[in-house]
């Protein structure tokens, strides 16, 4: 998966190329507003992160760009400008999503993960892990083709630790992803701890591997090794 | 006391004791220049009758006319003397008791003393008096009656630019950005202090930009550094070992509070700038609803009852905006709260109300919904409630806090 990053904060774009590199996609960056252009004019990228405010110009531009040559890469717009009318602006000019800085990394690539499945694989939305399949247009994860009983936060938790597998993510970016920061919920983990031993109970069930280990309580990791 | 009524009673007082005092003078003076004119008179019959002895050597016919008498009296021995006095006397005719001027003095006729009286009525200049004080009074009503009017009218429209300043400031507000209309006087103090209060309005108002400028541009400034802290956080967390967990899990803990901060006052900021604008008709009861089940596992996990009565109720709002007060007051309840406590939501037609179990603020409930005010024991960011009343100024709700019987109460008027 070929994704290009525009962004001009030098050490944010190298823990960005490092995480998603990680998670098995391929980053090309552009830290200016001629170079993005010229990038998107020459390539097709499977997804685009972008920036609003660059230096040269308006992340805004690129998308308009995009649209005017009818290019089908999908776009997340990565902003500190967390205003709702550029959120709006940017979602009218096609945007596909819209993360607001500042980011955990486990949320980004799951939010590129999330946009690449609606853009390439046309009614074919199915991941999997191992045994574990989720149809992500029916929200349903099955286990050897036996379907789960999650509930909802266990199936968001469940297709957030595939998205990114092999990777430890933290507990602080597992309570935003699933409750967003509407809810308080900073200071209570104890309700990732709830859900993420009924998610490991539901899959024990099933498995004979414990794919969800804890690291040290701080974060947790999904892998098979 | 308003200065109007404050300066015509001074003014109404001083004219009313000095018309007082001047009518009193007056009174005596003209009293004083009258009898002086009756005087004169018994001086000119005392020369006649003395005349009229020398002339005649015998006294003239004791006479009683309407307003002069003349009487004798025969004195044992003559001894010079010379008396002017006030009498009542007895009219007969008249039947009734008037007030005479006297003059008595000694003749002799052959040889023989007596006591010469002239009496002279004092009815007439009684009278004249009289009609002289009236008049005064008459005057002294029409002027004070004037005198006030003229206050009142003149006055007024005299204070007239002062009271239009004043209503001005009374309705001057930072957040509109709007110039006072001052209208413009001939009158060299009002310009003055409209010229002053222009000044100072627009100072402040520049003071205020400048300091929402600031704290807009701080907050986002502080976005990119958050991000790229978050970003080698997580990266950190892949290979990092046991030792460090402690120290890592409080940085990650204390990034995602200054997050909250930053995110809260950019918010603020947000609302403050009208960002938040199209307001739609929302159906309050669904959306409590929703927050209700999307609180449900905090409310369980601390052991709360919830409880509500709710009617079905609309009102036009911005939708981001009502969520976000909802949530905001949602969280409070449930954050400032005791375990096994309980939360009460009421919705009527006119106001939403909640209320929660909780220990008791430790600052003055006046200032609840100042910025970054918190009770000892919170560990929020002391602008949840803030954000709320920035919601409810620019949507034009009002909320008002109450606590009694151990309980919060927030009050949200529609």
């Amino acid at each position: 998966m070929k994704i290009l990053l525009v962004e001009d904060e030098k050490e944010l774009v190298k823990s960005i190329v490092l995480y998603l590199k990680e998670v098995d996609y391929i980053c090309e960056v552009a830290m200016d507003y001629p170079t993005a252009m010229s990038k998107i004019e020459l390539y097709d990228y499977d997804c685009i992160l972008l920036d609003i405010t660059l230096p040269g110009g308006s992340g805004l531009n690129i998308l308009k760009q995009l649209k005017a040559n009818n290019k089908i890469d999908g776009v997340l717009i990565i902003s500190a400008k967390n205003s709702v009318d550029d959120r709006i602006e940017g979602l009218q000019l096609g945007a596909d999503d819209y993360l607001p800085k500042p980011f955990h990394l486990p949320e980004l690539s799951a939010r590129i993960a999330a946009i690449i499945r609606r853009k390439h694989f046309d009614g074919n939305t199915i991941i999997s892990f191992n045994e574990i399949t989720i149809d992500t247009t029916a929200r349903v994860a099955f286990f050897n083709q036996v379907p789960l009983d999650l509930t909802r936060k266990e199936y968001q938790l469940l297709l957030y630790f595939i998205t990114n597998k092999e990777r430890v993510i933290s507990k602080n970016a597992i309570a935003e992803h699933l409750w967003g920061d509407e809810m308080d919920m900073a200071d209570n983990y104890d309700f990732i701890y709830t859900h993420i031993r009924n998610l490991r109970k539901k899959l024990l069930e099933r498995s004979s591997t414990d794919y969800v280990k804890s690291i040290y309580g701080m974060g947790y990791k999904f892998t098979d090794k | 006391m308003k200065l109007l009524n404050k300066y015509s009673r001074v003014h109404i007082i001083t004219a009313c004791i000095v018309l007082l005092i001047s009518s009193i003078a007056y009174y005596f003076i003209i009293r004083t220049i009258l009898i002086k004119q009756i005087d004169k008179d018994l001086k000119v019959e005392e020369q006649e009758i003395v005349d009229f002895i020398k002339a005649n050597a015998a006294l003239p016919h004791a006479s009683d006319y309407k307003h002069q008498q003349i009487r004798f009296e025969v004195l044992k021995e003559y001894r010079p003397f010379r008396e002017t006095s006030n009498t009542i006397e007895f009219d007969v005719k008249e039947k009734d008791s008037e007030p005479y001027r006297r003059l008595s003095f000694p003749v002799q006729v052959k040889g023989v003393s007596y006591k010469a009286s002239v009496y002279k009525s004092q009815v007439e200049t009684e009278d004249l008096l009289r009609l002289i004080m009236i008049t005064t009074a008459i005057i002294f009503i029409v002027l004070s009656t004037l005198m006030f009017l003229i206050n009142r009218l003149v006055l007024g429209k005299l204070w007239q630019p002062f009271f239009n300043t004043l209503s001005e400031l009374k309705n001057f507000d930072l957040n509109k950005k709007q110039h006072l209309q001052l209208s413009s006087s001939s009158i060299e103090e009002f310009e003055e202090l409209n010229r002053s209060v222009l000044q100072m309005t627009e100072k402040v108002s520049s003071e205020y930009e400048t300091l929402k400028t600031f704290t807009d541009n701080a907050s986002h400034e502080m976005q990119t550094p958050l991000a790229i802290i978050r970003s080698k956080l997580d990266l950190l967390i892949q290979s990092s070992s046991e030792n460090q967990v402690d120290q890592l899990q409080a940085i990650y803990d204390a990034t995602g509070r200054l997050t909250k901060l930053n995110q809260t006052l950019l918010l603020l900021t947000k609302i403050d700038n009208k960002q938040y604008q199209k307001p739609e008709l929302i159906n309050l009861k669904t959306l409590l609803e929703n927050k209700f089940s999307q609180f449900d596992e905090l409310i369980k996990g601390k052991n709360i009852t919830l409880t509500s009565d709710v009617k079905e109720i609309s009102v036009t709002i911005n939708r981001d905006l009502i969520e976000i007060l909802l949530n905001n007051l949602l969280n409070n309840a449930v954050r400032h709260n005791f375990d096994g406590g309980t939360i009460h939501c009421h919705l009527t037609s006119r106001n939403l109300s909640i209320t929660n179990t909780g220990p008791l603020i430790t600052f003055d409930k006046a200032s609840i919904f100042n910025r970054f005010q918190k009770s000892n024991h919170s560990d929020g960011s002391g602008l949840g409630l803030a954000v709320v009343k920035q919601i409810c100024d620019v949507s034009g709700l009002s909320i008002d806090y109450h606590y009694n019987n151990n309980k919060h109460t927030f009050t949200l008027m529609f």
